[in-house]
């Protein structure tokens, strides 16, 4: 009578693959940015050699993709989590500007003071966690009104771009390491980080907060404290960024970290991590943020103006938003 | 595995004890000193009608909600839990009716949530849970659910074994199962009531709650029927036959104001034909047909199918099958479809699905209907004030102005406002869903006298309600829904609380044929 195997209360049949050899239509999204990142570098590569393997090119190209890719990592979490980070930009230009005014020459005052930059970041960070989890306001609004905040705040430092960055700054952030350069080292790093960080309990739980906030509560999980560990760990990120694009570009811009708020999401977003929350990966954001920054060069390529940089940039999102979008819609079951 | 039920349970002394248990939402008292006791080793059923506080009760002990009076006990010990995390360290488990898996997190994640067999450095080892996962699914007998797979891909069949599993492997004292059957399949139940007989084996208390009858009578050993949020009676299964349960159940009720049935609705034309109506997974067949100026009443227990029915003959709901309205076949693909073709929806929850509560009353009454006051896409204000009084009048909504806001307005109040609406639409077909809950007695009389009035113009309507004894009075014809399709037609002197109730619960046929 009761059946003692499970296989007369199956309710669907279907033979299946070892788990690891699988490949669900749900993970379809978050591999895809590879997919870009390998097509436009072919095209690339085939029209204008130059741009890949010329001399310093690689360098070149890995300097603009760091800073993004850092952002994006700490604004995937954020996302995960269904929330989003505005005020990175607001974040980036305000470290910016203490970075070229109030930085030594060198020595080991100058790590002091570049450490105390990235703690500003976090305490920006814990800030945003603090009224998103403690007054419900939408992530958004909080994040509109804090990257307003700083980003004044970085006006009030710096009026005018420029600045003094210090050399020993410069130095530690620029030219190879060991043969390679310091900006492939860096997002070689990230991708380990996330490898690192991706089956940990803090991720576990910013999924489930991300999938289904009141059934997570049930659960017992911390919503509060992760949610500020997440915003704090993306404030850190973007200070991170702020360093580099200063040493980067020598000075400070009191306004430079406002293209980081939409690029980086639109890095998390080609990335295929979903803005409702509750799944993403940032290597596929770092992925997501290397095929964005591909595409000013394919333009270049193709001698066309950099307004179709802008053009192309909207054009390959939207075509890799309407993509998730139904794959989406293919894995939901009713 | 034997059925055979363990009457040594009955030596032991009272492991689980709930007393005197209070609890109101905002003025309304859901339990009203309600008492449980069951024992170890004991599977023990709790029934009664919808509302009668079995679901508040099992919030108590799970710890979802807080009791404001009232002692719980657990062997001997007081039990205060104030959150599910305490009530699961207390050993108590429930199998929430309302599934409480993460959607994006995979089977494995979700089994072991916060218990993850090996943590390292705040690292969860993912094939070491994975394979536990596998291994805890396979010895429970559904070692094919995919370990890989997240809960959201899941059928919503598998997705409660897995909620039932999750439970069970807590390896709790007391185990709460909250209509844990009802998206499961026969076969499945059978392997949970399996489980659940040997977890009263091994000692555990297994509180099972269900609507099905018959689901009672084959596994529990003793019952305790709630209404009106107290105990009404309590005992060993044998000795409580269904007849016994379904009159507890009913009890006696203070009578309403009814308006007096039309004419026998017999021989008059059919407004309103449905033909094997189905919409995955709850509704599965349904045909049935409204003539002219009847309230054809829906009954049945919560989630047998209703509410689809109601979606998809307003648009709302993807469905197979035929709708004649007035001998016209309709494609109903959006609400849009429905209103065009004079279909109009009373909906459940009026405050999120009826109403625009930040707008005005004048606002929401002619929101429907714009098109009949307006001239150039711009609104006629004569014409609109002519309609707004007409409705306010007709309904006698207890406000200061029309342009007042909805949202002060009480609840019985917003529904009139909400059936002002719809009349101002002249439905030939009027869907009424729930549409007198949490309503006060005086209201409910007066949308009892509008359907009424309603009728007498000609207009169909299709009413389901949850009150049993609302449909008992007020419809002409009452269909009875049980798993998705007409379980039973009930006309003239057939249409009997009893009768009603008991089609609902499918445990006794109908007593005049």
């Amino acid at each position: 009578m009761i059946p003692t195997t499970g296989v007369a209360i199956r309710s669907e049949g279907r033979r299946r693959l070892p788990v690891g050899l699988r490949l669900t239509w749900r993970d379809v999204p978050l591999l895809m940015p590879y997919l870009y990142v390998l097509a436009l570098g072919t095209a690339v590569f085939v029209l204008e050699p130059r741009l890949i393997d010329g001399p310093g090119a690689v360098d070149a190209r890995f300097s603009l993709i760091v800073p993004l890719a850092l952002v994006a990592f700490g604004q995937t979490l954020v996302i995960v989590t269904r929330g989003v980070d505005l005020s990175v930009g607001g974040l980036i230009s305000m470290a910016s500007a203490l970075l070229a005014t109030h930085l030594n020459e060198s020595g080991p005052l100058l790590v002091l003071e570049a450490l105390a930059v990235l703690a500003a970041g976090v305490v920006v960070g814990v800030l945003n966690g603090l009224l998103i989890s403690r007054t419900r306001i939408q992530p958004f609004i909080v994040t509109l009104a804090t990257w307003s905040i700083w980003g004044g705040v970085a006006y009030a430092i710096l009026p005018i771009e420029g600045g003094k960055v210090s050399p020993g700054l410069i130095s530690a952030l620029t030219g190879p390491l060991l043969g390679i350069p310091k900006s492939v080292l860096a997002v070689a790093l990230l991708f380990l980080v996330w490898i690192w960080l991706r089956p940990s309990r803090f991720v576990a739980d910013l999924i489930a907060i991300g999938s289904d906030e009141d059934r997570a509560r049930l659960l017992g999980v911390r919503i509060g404290l992760r949610k500020i560990e997440a915003y704090a760990l993306c404030a850190l990120l973007a200070s991170l960024a702020a360093l580099w694009v200063t040493a980067q570009t020598q000075a400070g811009a009191p306004s430079g970290g406002d293209q980081f708020i939409l690029n980086s999401i639109a890095a998390v977003v080609l990335g295929g991590t979903s803005i409702f929350g509750g799944k993403g990966s940032a290597a596929s954001s770092i992925a997501g943020a290397v095929a964005f920054l591909m595409i000013p060069d394919l333009v270049f390529t193709l001698n066309l103006t950099s307004f179709w940089s802008v053009f192309f940039q909207g054009f390959i999102l939207i075509v890799a938003v309407t993509f998730n979008s139904l794959v989406q819609l293919r894995t939901r079951t009713a | 595995m034997s059925g055979a039920r363990t009457e040594a349970a009955a030596g032991t002394a009272g492991a689980l004890a709930l007393t005197g248990v209070r609890k109101s939402f905002g003025g309304v008292e859901a339990l009203r000193g309600a008492n449980l006791t069951c024992r170890r080793g004991e599977i023990h059923a709790l029934i009664g009608e919808n509302g009668a506080g079995k679901s508040t009760l099992v919030k108590v002990l799970s710890g979802a909600i807080q009791a404001d009076v009232g002692d719980v006990e657990l062997d001997g010990r007081p039990l205060r839990v104030r959150s599910p995390r305490e009530a699961q360290a207390a050993g108590i488990s429930t199998v929430f009716q309302e599934l409480s898996l993460i959607p994006d997190l995979t089977v494995a994640g979700n089994l072991f949530y916060g218990r993850e067999p090996r943590v390292r450095a705040g690292r969860i080892d993912y094939r070491a849970l994975r394979s536990a996962a596998a291994e805890a699914l396979a010895q429970l007998g559904l070692g094919w659910i995919d370990v890989a797979k997240t809960a959201r891909e899941l059928p919503l069949s598998d997705r409660q074994l897995l909620e039932i599993a999750k439970s069970l492997l807590r390896e709790p004292a007391v185990l709460v199962l909250d209509e844990a059957t009802s998206a499961l399949l026969p076969e499945q139940v059978d392997w949970l009531f399996a489980r659940v007989r040997a977890f009263a084996e091994r000692g555990g208390i297994a509180l099972f709650i269900s609507h099905r009858l018959e689901e009672i009578q084959h596994l529990s050993h003793r019952v305790t029927v709630f209404r009106a949020g107290v105990d009404v009676g309590s005992g060993p299964i044998a000795e409580m036959p269904e007849a016994r349960l379904v009159e507890l159940m009913l009890g006696r009720r203070v009578d309403r104001v009814y308006p007096p049935r039309l004419p026998a609705p017999e021989g008059r034309e059919v407004v309103c034909e449905v033909v094997g109506l189905s919409a995955p997974p709850t509704l599965r067949d349904v045909s049935l047909e409204v003539r002219r100026g009847e309230v054809l009443g829906v009954g049945g227990l919560q989630g047998q199918g209703q509410l689809p029915l109601f979606l998809a003959l307003f648009g709302a709901r993807r469905h197979a099958g035929q709708v004649l309205l007035e001998r016209q076949a309709l494609r109903l693909r959006k609400p849009a479809d429905a209103l065009a073709a004079g279909i109009a929806l009373i909906p459940e929850d009026r405050t999120t699905e009826g109403l625009c509560l930040a707008l005005s009353i004048r606002d929401n009454l002619t929101l429907g209907s714009l098109g009949g006051i307006s001239r150039g896409g711009l609104i006629r204000p004569r014409r609109e004030r002519d309609l707004v009084d007409s409705l306010a009048s007709g309904l006698s909504i207890n406000m200061r102005h029309v342009s007042q806001e909805v949202l002060a307005l009480s609840g019985g109040n917003q529904q009139k406002v909400l059936l002002g609406r719809v009349l101002a639409q002249k439905p030939r077909l009027l869907l009424m869903y729930d549409a007198t809950r949490g309503v006060d007695v005086g209201t409910k009389a007066e949308i009892y006298r509008l359907m009424r009035e309603l009728c007498a113009e000609g207009v169909a309507i299709l009413f389901y309600s949850t009150d049993v004894n609302e449909l008992a009075n007020l419809a002409d014809r009452v269909v009875v829904l049980h798993d998705g399709v007409v379980g039973m037609h009930l006309d003239g002197d057939e249409i009997t609380e009893s009768n009603i109730l008991a089609a609902a619960v499918g445990g006794l046929r109908k007593a005049v044929s």
